[in-house]
């Protein structure tokens, strides 16, 4: 009797959902990385505005593990009502090749890229090298003396500066760390001679002139580091740089009309000028790609980084 | 309750399990690194534990481990088993009816097993603390329970 | 001059009523989501930020300094009544806050616990307002070899919390050291014992660990002794510590409140190692230390002291390097940023304005937490007179809800459950579980850093020993391994001592 019950009610619930606008109720953005982060900050801040742009608010969760893993497939094997949208980033370009976790960008249906962030190398205040040439220079001459921090095998900084060593032949002692935070202190007490991080996260470092900026790993300067290299004005020209990513993405078999709704509704929170602001304080470029130019962007990424995964050995 | 019994039943389990983690931690080997790679810390490790376990056992055999253990009261033992399996069951109970239902249910089946008799105290005490609890994680705390066959959005 | 701009912001925040009032909801849900097992203070900040978005950014700051401090003092609260720590860092408090509590002084336990927060978060707090700069320096010159020797000397303190048997703690430790081995390895890119489990890919979970190793098997302890041991009543009348009792105190929680500031100072270290690192020191130095693990008083307050000192400790480095000493001032970090301010050594120059009324946010939190807590101490000591057949169903639940909630993973908790009975079975052969939970925390900076001063030094042993805080570390650790065993082989000799006797008449 119970039984039949619960079904007669989920039957209801089900019928009456097909007919309802949608979204009528509230949208989870899961987002793969712990609370108080990078990506999660961004994430709160764009869907601050969510109420007036979707018509109804979107609450972050933290799905954190896994080196992002666990909340990406939660996202993958979520109901495909439209509800449950994902924050994608970077590590999804890495798992399959680097034998961590099958997923790929083809098991979602993605709904739009967010931005980019490009690698800065970044030695200290008080470095004997003043220029991306003296470094390479030096570190030619001197074979795996010079050591290089970065936040962890097969992050996008580590693969960023393993590309730029295997095009130019320079051997780097690279030493791994735990993410940006421990990297950075490693520089300012002098453990590491050079750092590669994302550019913005050494951005507060760089106004306070704790630090020199050598170059960034990007095709053109930074806006808000307009006087930092690319590495091709430093003579170093790398044609495809690796590039860190964050994106939106749908499990796959969302009802085509729901996906419309929710990519321009996301769309407009991206536009609003209150996150906009907020990116550029925080210096992190915005790039909008819709979910061809996402699909494209990922696909090439993906050519780009399986001979420099294989040069640092990380290729399963 | 024996303790060189179970000392060296404890210490030949944990030998055999420091043979295998070392076994298996030698596969783990990854290029470009030095000497000290990702198999060194786990194999360190298991040589330790293996020493370890070696020293309990000889303890035990050699009848030094005095200490007594706490002996297992059987009743009690098996509250435990049923208790547990009663959490196993909501587990799954959560995922398929929700969090409010199955949680009321649990409380009630719980504080059954452990000998509460009276069914509208027990009831009365489940729905009460279930709400609470409800409103502090998904209210006030917005954590997404499990909504279950209930979810809204079918 | 800092004193006059200290000053200036005690004013500025005390003229307000209204950031009184939001420091007083801060320490009070810091508490209560520090209390109840598996959420943090973390958790209770994260959720907190968007809260704040629309407030003024000092009055969100001290809202969310309030729950920091009120959760990592809520911590205790749970691991004094039932032995299940709120977080982390309550951990080392149970020791003796339970076995005090199963004596029918709950309140008393709890009443030490606040007195010895309030000491130790206002030293604390005071270390962060007049020597942040200097203790930022010298934070930075800690690089990987420093972690590693830091990282041995706290697994050190395994000796004083192994109980019974050394041999057994180290086990324990052993098997801890172990499992923070699972999972994605950042230094290689390996993952390891993961079988191939997208859960185990990230390792074990802290939070479900700790869960299965005090809530769970607490639970089940209380489950299989309910019919033969009889319930614990709170004493009632005189339920908070009188002076006499505390006096003797304040040295252990005044060194343990040093102790935590400049342990949560160190980025990487958080208030866990503070409380542990001071309860090892505490019992080591300690004229009674036999008392130690039955219900010391000095047990409760140098952990207490020292993870509450360790929350002005961790603002340190977040503050004047932008680097966050732990987790939770990483999400005050976001926090700041939110509101428009980037923490590093521009942010003592360019707003004087936010940082001051930080210190003396800080400095008013210990004195709301002291009150609130004494106050509280009262009905929470009373908690666990209710009907254990009712509590035990309840806290299962809680614990449950706990392991879920971190991640929202089911996974989650049929972790915590497995650990749950693996804690319970340790616990009837005599094995401590302490260990292992001091190994979790400690063991991945052990082996990272081992591994990465290895990668500096190419392979090079030596420089765990050419570098000076490095060394000095080693060297405590080698004292403090000979000075622990030796005390606790003469307590192992009064033991057995007394029980002959006993045993004779």
């Amino acid at each position: 009797m119970k039984c039949i019950s619960f079904l007669c009610v989920a039957l209801l619930t089900i019928s009456s959902s097909v007919f309802a606008d949608f979204p009528e109720k509230d949208i989870t953005l899961v987002v793969p990385w712990s609370a108080g982060g990078g990506t999660d900050t961004i994430a709160r801040a764009l869907v601050k505005n969510a109420k007036q742009h979707i018509g109804v608010n979107v609450n972050v969760v933290n799905k954190t593990g896994g080196q992002g893993a666990i909340g990406m497939g939660a996202t993958k094997r979520a109901r495909p009502d439209g509800y449950t949208v994902g924050l994608i980033t970077f590590g999804l370009s890495t798992y399959k090749p680097m034998g961590l976790s099958n997923q790929t960008f083809r098991d979602y249906e993605l709904l739009q890229l967010l931005n980019q962030s490009s690698a800065a190398l970044t030695v200290g205040k008080n470095s004997q090298w003043n220029s991306l040439d003296d470094l390479i220079t030096y570190a030619k001459a001197n074979p795996g003396k010079v050591t290089l921090g970065h936040t962890g095998a097969g992050a996008a900084w580590h693969l960023s500066a393993a590309a730029l060593g295997v095009l130019y032949d320079v051997e780097f002692n690279y030493i791994p760390f735990d993410g940006g935070a421990p990297t950075r202190s490693a520089l300012l007490g002098g453990h590491v001679d050079v750092i590669a991080t994302g550019i913005d996260e050494v951005k507060q470092l760089h106004e306070a002139d704790q630090i020199k900026i050598l170059a960034v790993n990007a095709l053109t300067r930074h806006p808000a580091f307009p006087s930092i290299p690319t590495l091709a004005e430093a003579g170093y020209k790398v044609d495809a740089p690796v590039l860190d990513w964050r994106g939106l993405a749908l499990p796959k078999n969302v009802p085509d009309d729901r996906v419309d709704v929710l990519a321009s509704g996301f769309k407009r929170m991206f536009d609003d000028p209150s996150f906009r602001e907020y990116c550029e304080k925080v210096g992190l470029i915005l790039v909008y790609e819709n979910s061809d130019g996402f699909e494209d962007f990922l696909a090439n990424m993906e050519k780009v980084l399986e001979p420099t995964l294989g040069a640092v050995g990380l290729l399963k | 309750m024996d303790s060189r019994r179970i000392d060296t039943g404890v210490g030949l389990g944990l030998a055999v399990l420091s043979s295998v983690i070392y076994f298996f931690a030698g596969q783990y080997t990854a290029f470009g690194v030095n000497t000290y790679g990702p198999n060194f810390f786990p194999q360190l490790l298991a040589v330790l534990l293996f020493i370890c376990s070696g020293c309990l056992v000889f303890n035990a055999l050699r009848g030094n481990s005095k200490a007594e253990l706490e002996g297992f009261h059987k009743g009690g033992l098996i509250k435990v088993g049923v208790t547990l399996a009663i959490a196993v069951l909501y587990l799954f109970a959560m995922q398929l009816l929700g969090f409010v239902i199955s949680s009321m249910m649990f409380l009630y089946l719980i504080m059954f097993a452990l000998g509460k008799k009276q069914h509208w105290r027990i009831a009365l005490i489940s729905i009460s603390v279930t709400a609470v609890v409800w409103f502090i994680f998904a209210y006030l705390l917005m954590i997404p329970m499990p909504e279950g066959i209930f979810s809204r959005s079918y | 001059m800092s004193v006059v701009y200290l000053l200036e912001a005690f004013q500025t925040i005390l003229s307000d009523p209204s950031s009184l009032l939001f420091i007083l909801t801060g320490v009070t849900a810091g508490i209560i989501v520090g209390c109840l097992p598996g959420l943090t203070a973390t958790m209770g900040c994260a959720l907190l930020i968007p809260f704040t978005f629309g407030l003024p950014p000092i009055q969100g700051l001290l809202m969310l300094m309030g729950i920091f401090t009120g959760g990592i003092y809520g911590g205790s609260i749970s691991g004094i009544l039932i032995r299940t720590p709120g977080t982390p860092a309550a951990a080392a408090t149970l020791l003796d806050g339970y076995p005090m509590a199963q004596k029918g002084e709950a309140g008393k336990a709890i009443g030490i616990g606040t007195i010895a927060s309030f000491v130790g978060g206002t030293i604390g707090a005071l270390i962060m307002a007049f020597l942040a700069p200097q203790i930022a320096d010298f934070g930075l010159r800690f690089g990987p070899p420093e972690f590693f020797a830091l990282a041995v000397f706290g697994l050190t303190m395994i000796i004083s919390i192994s109980g019974e048997s050394l041999l057994k703690g180290a086990i324990a430790a052993i098997l801890g050291l172990l499992l923070t081995t699972i999972g994605y390895d950042p230094l290689s890119g390996v993952p390891r014992f993961t079988l191939e489990n997208d859960n185990l890919l990230g390792g074990i979970t802290f939070i479900p660990a700790l869960i299965g190793m005090f809530g769970f098997a607490q639970v089940f302890r209380n489950i299989e002794k309910m019919e033969v041991v009889p319930q614990v009543k709170s004493k009632v009348g005189k339920i908070l510590p009188s002076f006499k009792e505390v006096k003797p105190l304040l040295p252990t929680m005044t060194k343990s409140g040093g102790m935590g500031a400049i342990t949560g100072s160190v980025p990487g270290l958080g208030c866990d190692v503070a409380a542990f690192v001071a309860y090892g020191e505490a019992k080591r130095t300690s004229k009674k230390p036999e008392e130690f693990g039955k219900g010391s008083h000095e047990g409760i307050a140098a952990p207490e002291a020292a993870n509450n000192g360790a929350t002005g400790g961790a603002m340190i480095p977040m503050l004047t390097l932008g680097v966050p000493g732990d987790a939770v001032t990483a999400v005050l970090l976001g926090a700041l940023t939110i509101h428009g301010f980037q923490p590093g050594p521009l942010l003592f120059q360019d707003h004087p304005e936010i940082v001051y009324p930080i210190f003396a946010g800080m400095i008013l939190c210990q004195v709301v937490l002291l009150i609130v807590g004494l106050f509280g101490a009262r009905t929470f000591s009373r908690l666990i007179n209710i009907d254990i057949k009712v509590l035990t169903p309840v806290i299962f639940l809680l614990c449950i809800l706990g392991s879920y909630s971190m991640r929202f993973s089911f996974f989650d908790v049929g972790l915590a459950l497995t650990i749950g009975v693996f804690a319970y079975f340790m616990g009837h052969f005599k094995f401590p579980v302490s260990p292992i939970l001091l190994a979790l925390i400690l063991g991945p900076m052990a082996e990272q850093n081992m591994r990465r001063s290895l990668m500096l030094s190419q392979d090079d042993l030596t420089i765990f020993i050419s570098r000076p805080i490095s060394a000095v570390f080693l060297i405590l650790a080698v004292v403090m391994v000979i000075t622990s065993y030796r005390k606790y082989k003469k307590l192992q000799k009064i033991d057995n001592d007394a029980k002959q006797n006993a045993q004779k008449s």
